[in-house]
């Protein structure tokens, strides 16, 4: 390997054009991927994140500059060519009715296949390891239209994975998911991106996931792009300038952005417990209003395991019950 | 499905199509028996004058013109299906039969008054094949147009039997205006039927049908990435222009070739695929091609015995009666069971 970025763009400029006219969406464009990279695209809806994918992957031209795959111009590259450098799994689950896991899956040796030519040993081997790859290596025989939308993401995936690309592009593979299948397809994801020496470039709306697992964020505003290590885009305020509006704030702790808490903050609350009882206590001291402490306050609440509570002389079960006391007795403790 | 089953699958189709195929030719007014057609065919000479000529000139082109009819409409109502992504696709129900008709109306009617059935020359005959590919491919492009923007399976449907209908008002009003003469040669187009077809249009239909059935060898491929929508199949590498483009050809010249010697034949080519997947339990192109090829085979055959075809009548009935049978309840199945909205996601 070479070690140069399998992924590359040059001065791109990335838009459409409509009745003649150049509509540009992203403009000066230079970004690269390695070889065993995680990126994350991420940015604000209609920023252009599905535009610049598309135009990475070469199903739309670039308004000017140059998107490189192992260093080949893109544009320069067959159908069949650019289909043996990158795959692509998109948004929304598809339905093909009645095709079995593996045929769908062999797909994905197309573009290694003469137009007669029937399946090898090798093409066998790769739809095999694909399948085990993506997690799908027990549906191998059921039929698609048989199977959840989380299944049939990756059955997509093992698909892309059957055409050995040097890049895989994923266009918000999570976002109609549910958060069990979210977290498995991310996990999936991450082990690949390590393990399989692919570069991998995903867009997502998952501003926690992006900035965890991502060995780099591409973060896309204003017409431009912005990339760098997730830890230098949140360090430097370029994400919560991205994405904190007017009532937004970017919470370094839970690395998301969170709806700012702008009313006068109500009591300061001393919590008295240990562990994850501490921290749902906290979780509930702060959705009533108040500021959990570990100092001194003239409240405090204590805590049992069975989430019994006493608070300035009241007391009761449960944190619903807690975050009501706190509501109503926080007002007048002001 | 293993491949045992899907070898026995094929095998028994085979053998229903071959099974048809003798009926056809050895029952009828005279029976002929099997081993004496067989004489016939191999030319080691026949009992009589007359079995040869039942054989060789009345039954053998009705079977082959049958054989070549329903594989094509079959194939051509398999690739419009992935194409429009429309389990309701037809050349029938969407219009494009009727397009070929249209377009074969203009020529018959515009040209000079020899009666069709008393022999065209081959120059005519092909302008007529002609015209009726090329109202098919209009209809198919402008049911296609319509289809990318509704995307309603259901709503293309009901626009297609409406452009089928558009084009057969025209015809009316064609023949309407028309000298009577001339009429004959029309009436066999809205009925559909296999029987007046002659060797030298068979020769004109089975090459056709070679060229368009081979393609759609190539074209299996590609049509399976099809089914994953538009943007996969072209991030697998497939050439998505060329293969619409390919199989939309194939599918006016298959219809329009089929409809100008043998009429409109309805349905076939909605059914039989439908019935190819459910028999294999797949949309695999490189099986369902096939199979609804010989299923459409099969169907135009036992409807055209059916239909009382063979010498028995002087008339019979018009092949669509009875292919009716078969694709109505199809259609009904399809939109009852929702099949038709779940595709058009």
């Amino acid at each position: 390997m070479s070690g140069g970025p399998v992924l590359a763009t040059e001065g791109l400029v990335v838009g459409y054009r409509r009745r003649g006219r150049e509509v540009v969406v992203l403009r000066g464009v230079e970004l690269a991927a390695r070889a065993g990279e995680l990126v994350a695209v991420v940015g604000p809806n209609g920023a252009g994140k599905s535009t610049l994918l598309r135009t990475v992957v070469g199903a739309q031209g670039a308004l000017a500059g140059r998107v490189l795959l192992g260093g080949e111009d893109v544009g320069g590259l067959s159908a069949r060519e650019r289909a043996r450098r990158v795959a692509v799994m998109l948004t929304e689950p598809v339905d093909v009715g009645l095709m079995s896991v593996e045929a769908v899956v062999a797909l994905g040796r197309l573009p290694y296949r003469s137009w007669l030519g029937g399946r090898g040993e090798r093409d066998q081997e790769v739809v095999d390891r694909a399948l085990v790859d993506a997690g799908v290596g027990s549906l191998r025989d059921r039929v698609l239209s048989d199977l959840s939308d989380g299944e049939r993401q990756r059955v997509m995936l093992a698909r892309a994975l059957a055409q050995e690309p040097a890049v895989l592009v994923l266009d918000e593979p999570t976002a109609f998911l549910d958060v069990a299948r979210r977290i498995e397809l991310a996990a999936v994801l991450s082990r690949l991106a390590a393990t399989s020496g692919m570069a991998i470039v995903l867009s997502t709306h998952d501003l926690g996931f992006a900035l965890r697992r991502a060995d780099q964020v591409w973060l896309v505003r204003g017409q431009s792009v912005t990339a760098s290590a997730p830890e230098d885009l949140a360090y430097s305020g370029a994400i919560a300038d991205c994405f904190a509006g007017e009532n937004m704030t970017f919470d370094d702790a839970a690395a998301t952005v969170v709806v700012a808490d702008n009313s006068t903050p109500g009591a300061t609350v001393r919590v008295d417990a240990e562990g994850r009882l501490r921290h749902w206590a906290e979780h509930a001291v702060r959705r009533a209003g108040c500021t959990p402490t570990t100092g001194d306050s003239s409240l405090t609440l204590k805590i049992e395991p069975d989430a019994r509570w006493w608070v300035d002389g009241a007391e009761g079960v449960g944190f619903g019950a807690l975050v009501t006391h706190l509501r109503k007795s926080g007002s007048t403790a002001r | 499905m293993g491949k045992g089953a899907v070898a026995a699958v094929f095998a028994l189709l085979v053998v229903l199509v071959l099974a048809v195929v003798v009926v056809l030719i050895t029952q009828g007014s005279v029976a002929i028996p099997l081993g004496e057609v067989v004489r016939v065919l191999t030319g080691r000479g026949a009992e009589s004058e007359i079995t040869r000529t039942i054989v060789l000139d009345a039954r053998l082109p009705k079977v082959v013109a049958g054989l070549l009819a329903g594989a094509a409409l079959a194939v051509g109502g398999t690739q419009m299906q992935t194409l429009f992504r429309n389990p309701l696709a037809d050349p029938f129900v969407l219009g494009v039969s009727s397009g070929a008709v249209l377009g074969a109306a203009v020529v018959i009617l515009g040209t000079g008054g020899v009666g069709w059935l008393a022999g065209l020359g081959v120059v005519s005959r092909l302008g007529v094949t002609g015209a009726a590919v090329a109202g098919a491919a209009a209809v198919l492009l402008i049911a296609l147009g319509i289809a990318r923007r509704v995307g309603d399976p259901v709503v293309v449907l009901v626009v297609g039997v409406m452009l089928g209908y558009l084009a057969g008002a025209i015809v009316d009003m064609l023949v309407y205006y028309t000298d009577p003469d001339r009429l004959q040669a029309l009436a066999t187009f809205t009925r559909g039927s296999v029987r007046n077809v002659t060797w030298d249009e068979l020769q004109i239909i089975s090459i056709a049908c070679a060229v368009v059935l081979g393609l759609s060898v190539y074209l299996a491929q590609p049509l399976n990435a099809l089914l994953l929508g538009e943007r996969y199949a072209s991030s697998l590498g497939v050439n998505v222009r060329r293969v619409h483009f390919l199989s939309l050809a194939s599918v006016a010249v298959l219809s329009g070739i089929t409809t100008a010697y043998c009429g409109a034949i309805g349905f076939v080519g909605l059914a039989a695929p439908h019935l190819a997947r459910g028999l294999l339990r797949t949309a695999d192109h490189r099986l369902i091609l096939p199979a609804s090829a010989l299923i459409g085979a099969a169907i135009v055959l036992v409807a055209e015995y059916i239909a009382g075809g063979n010498g028995l009548t002087r008339t019979s009935l018009p092949l669509n009666s009875v292919t009716a049978f078969v694709g109505a309840p199809v259609i009904l199945w399809v939109l009852l069971s929702g099949r038709s909205r779940k595709q058009a996601r």
